[in-house]
């Protein structure tokens, strides 16, 4: 007990002088207590958190509670699992979250315990020193599992009410956090295009591919979740969504289409391009595409896709047809072509690959009946095909020869090596050269030269400098060449006869036997002559009306088989017609759009149109 | 606080001597006076403030008077005596807390020795029954200055103190009269001591001074009234 001064002083002592003396160091101490009666606090407040016990933890999972009284000063609360201290969380409301992940904790079960600590706010001294404080406690099981779930299953993919649905089973791996479903579109077993969903909601079950148009396709669902990404098996699907056919009617010729299998994918449409010209249709109904005027061998590109009407999405074709022809059957592409009559049989004749290659169809049905290849270097007028028109005499070029040809069994029976008797120069061909049933040819060379030459003895017959090229009658016994008619035969001087056509040059000459006439066909016009002889002495030459129409070009051609004369024309810029002429009566056959150019040239042989494009019409 | 013991120790000695004459006049005795300490008491509410952030705390203590201990030797010389006094001062301050959890207190603790010479002046012949006198007086005060903090919950059992020292001049004057009872004497006095205090510096460092939160230093101040009464002897 301290020693009280005013308590000592205020009694008289004997000692009191001494007392001071020894209690010199006696001083004033204080020892007032301000005591405020303050009332103490109690634990009453209540922790607001999962009633269950039992937490599952497969996924990143944010925890939150509180502490029902919110007028603390503050709140910490301690985080432990498995009596291991994980984190401290402060909140100045009571309110509290807290996030585990699985991958920090081994599978299992597992003891999270909560421990919440906050002042008393008695408002005591100890309460305004943070010493007085509560605190709660509560424990959880925590079910850990960090195992990847197994893929997912196949999806079910189906077309409903012309809309390309996906569904499949919601996945009850609770550690998933998102799917995707993927999308793979193939073309064939290449992969042209790939998309995805990604959907957070695990509930969806079923997705509309609005992008679908037809072909193949895969879809499978990708499992996502904190620590894993497990790919699905992917199920694949095909269908061609809708069905095109082609008509060829006479003058009228295109597609059809059905409604699509697709009629309810509302972003897609049928798209046909055709000759480079896009239409687009819709795929909901049925319709119908008309082509009109293909030109005879021309091949027009089609194509036809479902595609997305928005051009930022790759569309597929599903189905294509990559050229068309205007009534045309599809036959070898050829560059020449003959008529053997005691075999009805066609013969076309093509280089290709190195190799020259000849045909043998049947007229009737047009089917290929047999062929021949025959390999040879790429020399040029390898190919041409020339019979006489009794077919007694057939050959083909090859190797710079005159190959014989057996038009029954398309054998090579000898051939005749003209080289030496032209000097080595150059063969031209042309449609006009000729070759008569007695075996004279006629034709020109690289050097300016036209020839008539018995081919049985290769004698020369008839030769001149003259870069026009000679044509003979089938019977061999006329020659038109250079505006004017020749008289001539296998032992005979060639004459010429009177009459010479004033302003063309070169022509086809065709004789109507059984009328005695002899026409040369020179360009657009047909000049007679008159017989000035019986049976065979044609002389004067008459002009006859101008039988065929035509602007500009082109060569006309004699077909004594069907004893037509056929040509093309230019009508306008890129546009041509193949005309047929009767030779008897000069009226016109046939006139049809066609394709003319660099290896599209029309013929007429028998009675059937042709076109080295490779297609025939009757 | 040793300065003053042996102070009043060797008055004591000397008390016990044989006297040669009643020209020596000692005596010892208590006063009781008012005490200034203008800048403590500023300190100390700037102390509550800070505290009373915390908790409600007051001022229980604000350097009240107290009775402090004094002595003094003198000779005549015609009516007036000459001499050297001593004496001894303390008062405290407090601020205080408590409640149930535990309680808080800061006490400013001031010990104050001095010494200094002594003149009184009488107004009768020396020896008469009665002696009425002035008085003069003048020394240096020795301040110790000591700030306790004590803190008490069921958790903590804080104490901190720090302590200052200064030195002042002190000058003081007044009346008074003593009664004579042959070799003994009564005197009773009335004083007012002014004090020219100095910063108080922290003990061992003189160069940390305590400064107010002004950042003005702060000194002891121990002005104001005594009343004091003694006892002696004469020799």
């Amino acid at each position: 007990m301290p020693f009280d001064c005013k308590t000592h002083f205020n009694r008289y002592n004997p000692g009191l002088i001494f007392v001071l003396l020894l209690n010199i160091g006696c001083s004033y101490t204080p020892e007032e207590e301000n005591f405020m009666p303050v009332n103490k606090a109690y634990l009453s407040e209540r922790l607001d958190i999962y009633s269950n016990s039992v937490l599952e933890l497969f996924t990143p999972t944010t925890f939150s509670f509180s502490v029902s009284s919110k007028s603390k000063r503050y709140y910490h609360a301690q985080i432990y699992m498995d009596g291991e201290y994980i984190q401290s969380l402060s909140s100045s409301n009571g309110e509290f979250s807290f996030s585990l992940d699985p991958i920090d904790f081994e599978n299992g079960t597992r003891l999270l315990r909560l421990e919440i600590t906050y002042p008393s706010t008695s408002g005591s001294l100890a309460d305004k020193l943070d010493q007085e404080v509560f605190t709660v406690t509560k424990e959880f099981q925590v079910i850990v599992d960090n195992t990847p779930p197994e893929p997912h299953a196949k999806p079910t993919v189906k077309i409903e009410d012309g809309k390309l649905m996906v569904f499949w089973n919601a996945t009850t791996e609770k550690a998933v956090k998102s799917y995707t479903i993927e999308v793979k579109y193939f073309d064939g077993d290449k992969v042209i295009d790939r998309d995805s969903l990604l959907t957070f909601d695990l509930n969806i079950t079923k997705l509309q591919d609005h992008y679908y148009a037809g072909g193949k396709v895969s879809y499978q669902v990708n499992l996502k979740g904190h620590n894993f990404y497990i790919r699905g098996i992917p199920e694949f699907f095909e269908c061609v969504p809708i069905d095109i056919s082609y008509y060829n009617n006479p003058g009228d010729q295109g597609f059809s289409f059905s409604q699509s299998l697709l009629y309810g994918q509302n972003s897609i449409e049928l798209e046909v391009t055709v000759a480079g010209q896009i239409l687009k249709f819709s795929v909901a109904s049925a319709g119908q595409i008309q082509i009109p005027n293909v030109p005879f061998g021309a091949e027009i590109p089609y194509e036809f896709r479902l595609r997305t009407k928005s051009d930022s999405y790759q569309s597929r074709p599903f189905y294509r047809i990559n050229r068309i022809a205007n009534n045309g059957i599809k036959i070898p592409r050829f560059l020449y072509v003959e008529y053997a009559s005691s075999l009805n049989a066609y013969y076309l004749s093509n280089y290709v690959s190195g190799a020259v290659k000849i045909y043998k169809l049947d007229a009737s049905s047009m089917d290929v009946i047999d062929s021949l290849v025959y390999p040879t270097p790429a020399l040029s007028g390898a190919g041409p095909l020339i019979f006489s028109r009794n077919n007694a005499h057939n050959y083909f070029i090859a190797d710079r020869k005159f190959k014989k040809l057996d038009l029954n069994t398309l054998e090579i029976i000898g051939d005749v090596d003209l080289a030496p008797v032209i000097n080595n120069q150059a063969f031209i061909w042309e449609h006009w050269v000729t070759l008569t049933d007695n075996n004279l040819l006629a034709f020109g060379t690289g050097n300016d030269r036209a020839y008539v030459i018995d081919m049985s003895t290769k004698a020369v017959l008839w030769t001149q400098t003259n870069y026009r090229a000679p044509s003979l009658s089938a019977d061999g016994e006329y020659m038109f060449f250079d505006k004017a008619l020749y008289k001539g035969g296998p032992s005979a001087a060639w004459n010429q006869l009177v009459g010479k056509i004033s302003t063309v040059e070169e022509g086809m000459i065709f004789r109507k036997p059984e009328t005695n006439e002899l026409f040369a066909k020179v360009n657009t016009l047909v000049y007679k002559y008159n017989a000035t002889s019986t049976p065979s002495s044609f002389g004067n030459l008459i002009a006859v009306t101008t039988p065929i129409e035509g602007v500009s070009f082109t060569k006309y051609y004699y077909d004594h088989h069907s004893d037509t004369f056929w040509g093309a024309a230019s009508i306008a810029t890129n546009n041509y017609v193949f005309r047929v002429y009767n030779a008897v009566n000069f009226s016109k056959v046939a006139e049809i759009p066609v394709a003319y150019g660099s290896n599209l040239n029309p013929h007429y042989v028998n009675g059937t149109y042709f076109h080295s494009n490779g297609y025939y019409q009757k | 606080m040793k300065f003053c013991s042996i102070l009043f120790c060797a008055a004591f000695l000397v008390l016990s001597q044989p006297v040669q004459s009643q020209n020596l006049r000692f005596s010892v005795g208590a006063n009781y006076g008012t005490f200034s300490m203008a800048d403590l008491k500023g300190l100390q509410e700037e102390f509550l403030k800070d505290l009373q952030a915390t908790v409600p705390a007051k001022i229980t203590d604000k350097f009240p008077p107290f009775i402090g201990f004094e002595g003094s030797l003198t000779w005549t010389k015609w009516k007036n005596y000459y001499g050297i006094e001593a004496g001894y001062n303390s008062t405290a301050g407090r601020i205080a807390y408590s409640d149930y959890s535990g309680k808080v207190t800061l006490d400013q603790l001031v010990r104050s020795p001095r010494v200094g010479l002594s003149a009184a002046f009488g107004l009768h012949e020396i020896n008469s029954p009665w002696e009425f006198f002035l008085l003069l007086n003048g020394g240096t005060v020795f301040n110790s200055y000591k700030l306790d903090f004590n803190l008490e919950t069921a958790q903590t059992h804080d104490s901190d103190n720090v302590e200052f020292h200064s030195i002042n001049l002190y000058f003081s004057g007044g009346g008074g009269v003593t009664r004579n009872i042959k070799k003994l004497f009564i005197n009773a006095k009335l004083l007012y001591q002014k004090d020219i205090p100095t910063d108080l510096k922290l003990a061992g460092d003189n160069d940390a001074t305590l400064l107010n939160d002004k950042g003005d230093g702060v000194g002891v101040d121990w002005s104001g009234v005594r009343v004091a009464i003694s006892g002696g002897i004469k020799f």
